[in-house]
């Protein structure tokens, strides 16, 4: 029987067990804490994107507020429909979460086992990890090439090893903003062990000049072991409504759709229904401007002599030639909260792509800090 | 020989079937060519809290940011209503969310839990979904049986899901049982009182929950923004356990499983208090005024303190459904659940409950049926 004491430890065990998910959220905080902040501080330290949603998603929001007494679930099956839609797939292939970090999860709980590891690039986007951690799942991590593409033969290697397993392959990647070639993802998807399933995070594909060009999606299409999550927190600006989804075939959407429990909310679900509808015109707009932003700021870095990895997404790192866990606090006390260390890139300082403006005054205090 | 990938799943979620949702009232409506009424799923009749709608309207060009995924400010503020510490509170997309991470954390391995049966679905749906046993004993006159839950605890038991009031048949315990049922469980047992629709309840001696959780005891409280507060649209609900007990179920929580948005909106609901009486108050006259009809009719019913009613026809229940839907009155029949003659009916505003006794009436349900 258990006994308090038991229970105690039992919530100890855990703690030990799932140092990740939470501990990039605790990180955050205590490096950029809450109190440590001076007023007016600029926040290019999550990825988020400062367009914020677009007006016919504020629009459709503001619509449907005197309807969200009302429980939507019937609803849902309209907006997984749009969702499959959007992307040229059947309602079977796609399924929802409170952002993809939810379909992340359940992929992880899914399609690894005690015996199936997961098996992702390091550093990459970590709650992957952290999940299977948490669960007990055994892990293999590959580092990342010297051009910061995903090690793919590793990747398939180290998965015939296993005899299965789920590769998580984040393109373009976080923290570092870099891209695997799509004939590198084209090889591992033909070299896949029959096993093993491909998890393509492609939360940040909309900042590449020709997204459905680089996309994995055709390889959903095509009912291989591959799974592509995408999101709604980055180019459409809505990181707090907790919007993403999940594409692949019938066989492996269906055990992830029975375990996604959140519903998200309904104000989430038409400003994502109502940016889908805008996205032919809305996501060139917002690359254009991004990459703009993000290119004055690479031509200043080069004149600077201050190197930095090649960005493709809408945020980018930049080696300061010292560990930054000593640059964050000294960014944040002038009122700059950039991103967290992500080791082992210890000397690489991650920087969400703000406005023109923030960009500025990031510069500004750069030249300081330095 | 090349295995399916369905091969590696383990046979409890093979036999998993995704959640299939009922009629939208815009379907009904555009089938039958006649406006509908939903009063099928507990929601607040009045609304969404108008203190939520502007707090949510002046938000909308700030969803960009992350949730503060700790939910700081909504976590302190419920904290402080309870004279919690935050710590103690635990924040989920509804209280479904939390009632997952309740099974995850708990329900995991050779550990099994207990509940009645003809309670709510998602204690059910939950534990095949994590393939965990979950026994189920009768319910006694329509109310969870305190004592048949104590002898269901064996040593294997770690979780008892106790819906306090019971849905679907709105009826409850008061608090001096909870105590002899906690009296009786053993130390390392967790007794999860799902308290959803705790603000309609006009009983002082109803609960003291709370005091559990300030006693230090393996107890959480389940509350949500969906029912009172009328927000059910936006998934925010929360427990109240020791902070031990908080701490092992974040570990299983998604880390944003509650938007920005909800955040906003819960918190100025609960300043709403207005809104609040108004919702109680108006839940309180119809349900009167509800009782009377159905007597009057001679429809039987199981006397409720929530926003919902248990209404027994001795009729098959989904024929009395479809009765019900053609006249634009949607219900939720309950033969699924266990009670094979009966449906559940929402409270609703007044013109709402006089059309679904017109439609009761008119489905000559209204003939007393014998006991």
């Amino acid at each position: 029987m258990l006994t308090r004491r038991d229970f105690g430890k039992r919530a100890g065990l855990l703690l030990a067990a799932a140092s990740g998910s939470s501990e990039s959220a605790l990180a955050q905080r205590a490096i950029a804490g809450l109190g440590n902040a001076p007023p007016g501080t600029i926040w290019i330290n999550a990825n988020e994107l400062p367009d914020g949603p677009c007006a016919a998603a504020r629009e459709a929001m503001t619509q449907v507020l005197p309807e969200t007494g009302r429980y939507h679930y019937p609803e849902f099956r309209d907006i997984y429909a749009a969702i499959a839609r959007s992307e040229g797939l059947d309602r079977s292939q796609v399924v929802v979460g409170a952002g993809s970090t939810e379909v992340l999860q359940m992929a992880v709980q899914v399609l690894t086992s005690p015996v199936r590891p997961l098996i992702a690039s390091e550093p990459t986007f970590e709650v992957p990890f952290a999940v299977a951690r948490a669960l007990g799942r055994p892990t293999v991590s590959v580092p990342l090439t010297s051009s910061y593409a995903a090690d793919v033969k590793r990747l398939a290697e180290e998965a015939a090893k296993a005899k299965g397993g789920l590769i998580y392959l984040c393109n373009p990647n976080n923290p570092t903003s870099s891209l695997t070639p799509k004939d590198d993802i084209a090889w591992l998807v033909a070299n896949l062990p029959s096993d093993a399933v491909l998890l393509l995070d492609e939360a940040y594909i909309h900042f590449l000049e020709s997204p459905e060009q680089e996309s994995g999606l055709a390889w959903v299409r095509q009912e291989k072991n591959v799974m592509v999550t995408r999101t709604f927190s980055k180019i459409y600006g809505m990181a707090g409504l907790r919007v993403g989804f999940g594409c692949a075939k019938p066989a492996l959407i269906r055990p992830l759709a029975a375990l996604a429990g959140n519903v998200i909310s309904i104000v989430s679900a038409r400003a994502a229904l109502a940016s889908l509808r805008e996205a032919a015109k809305l996501v060139p707009e917002r690359r254009a401007r991004l990459t703009a932003t993000r290119d004055t700021l690479c031509r200043w870095l080069r004149q600077q002599k201050r190197p930095y990895i090649e960005p493709h997404a809408n945020f980018m790192m930049i080696d300061m030639g010292r560990d930054v866990r000593s640059v964050i606090p000294e960014f944040l006390a002038k009122g700059v909260a950039v991103g967290r260390p992500f080791p082992p890139l210890d000397r690489m300082l991650r920087v969400t792509i703000g406005t023109e403006r923030e960009m500025a005054e990031f510069r500004r205090v750069f030249e300081q800090v330095l | 020989m090349k295995k399916n990938i369905e091969d590696l799943l383990p046979p409890h979620i093979r036999a998993l079937h995704p959640y299939v949702p009922g009629k939208p009232i815009e379907e009904v409506e555009r089938e039958l060519k006649i406006s509908a009424i939903k009063l099928a799923s507990n929601e607040n009749p009045l609304g969404p809290s108008p203190r939520a709608m502007e707090a949510m309207r002046e938000y909308v060009g700030q969803v960009h940011r992350y949730p503060d995924g700790q939910g700081f400010y909504l976590r302190r503020k419920l904290a402080e209503r309870f004279s919690l510490h935050p710590d103690q509170v635990l924040l989920g997309a509804g209280t479904t969310d939390i009632i997952e991470m309740v099974a995850k954390a708990f329900l995991q391995g050779q550990a099994e839990g207990v509940t009645a049966e003809g309670s709510f679905v998602m204690y059910y749906v939950v534990a095949q979904m994590l393939g965990a046993a979950l026994h189920c004993v009768p319910l006694k006159n329509y109310t969870y049986d305190v004592e048949a839950i104590a002898e269901a605890i064996t040593p294997r038991i770690r979780v008892v899901f106790f819906a306090n009031p019971n849905n679907p048949t709105g009826t409850y315990v008061r608090a001096r049982e909870i105590d002899r049922l906690l009296d009786r469980i053993p130390d390392g047992v967790l007794l999860v009182l799902d308290e959803a629709y705790a603000e309609y309840v006009d009983d002082p001696e109803y609960s003291h929950s709370i005091d559990y959780v300030r006693q230090g005891r393996n107890v959480l409280v389940l509350r949500t923004f969906s029912k009172v507060h009328g927000l059910a649209g936006l998934r925010v609900g929360y427990g109240l356990g020791v902070s031990n007990l908080v701490n092992c179920l974040n570990l299983v929580r998604g880390p944003f499983n509650t938007s920005s948005i909800a955040q906003v909106a819960a918190m100025a609901a609960m300043d709403d208090h207005a809104h609040v009486r108004e919702s109680v108050e108006n839940n309180r006259r119809e349900m009167r005024w509800l009782c009377e009809q159905l007597d009057r009719l001679g429809v039987r019913y199981v006397p409720s303190v929530t926003n919902f009613l248990l209404v027994d026809t001795g009729r098959d229940a989904n024929e009395t459904f479809q009765l019900l839907l053609r006249q634009g009155v949607i219900v939720r029949p309950m033969k699924e659940n266990g009670f094979p003659t009966a449906f559940r009916v929402t409270i609703g505003r007044h013109d709402e409950n006089v059309r679904f006794i017109e439609s009761l009436k008119r489905a000559g349900m209204t003939a007393p049926v014998p006991a």
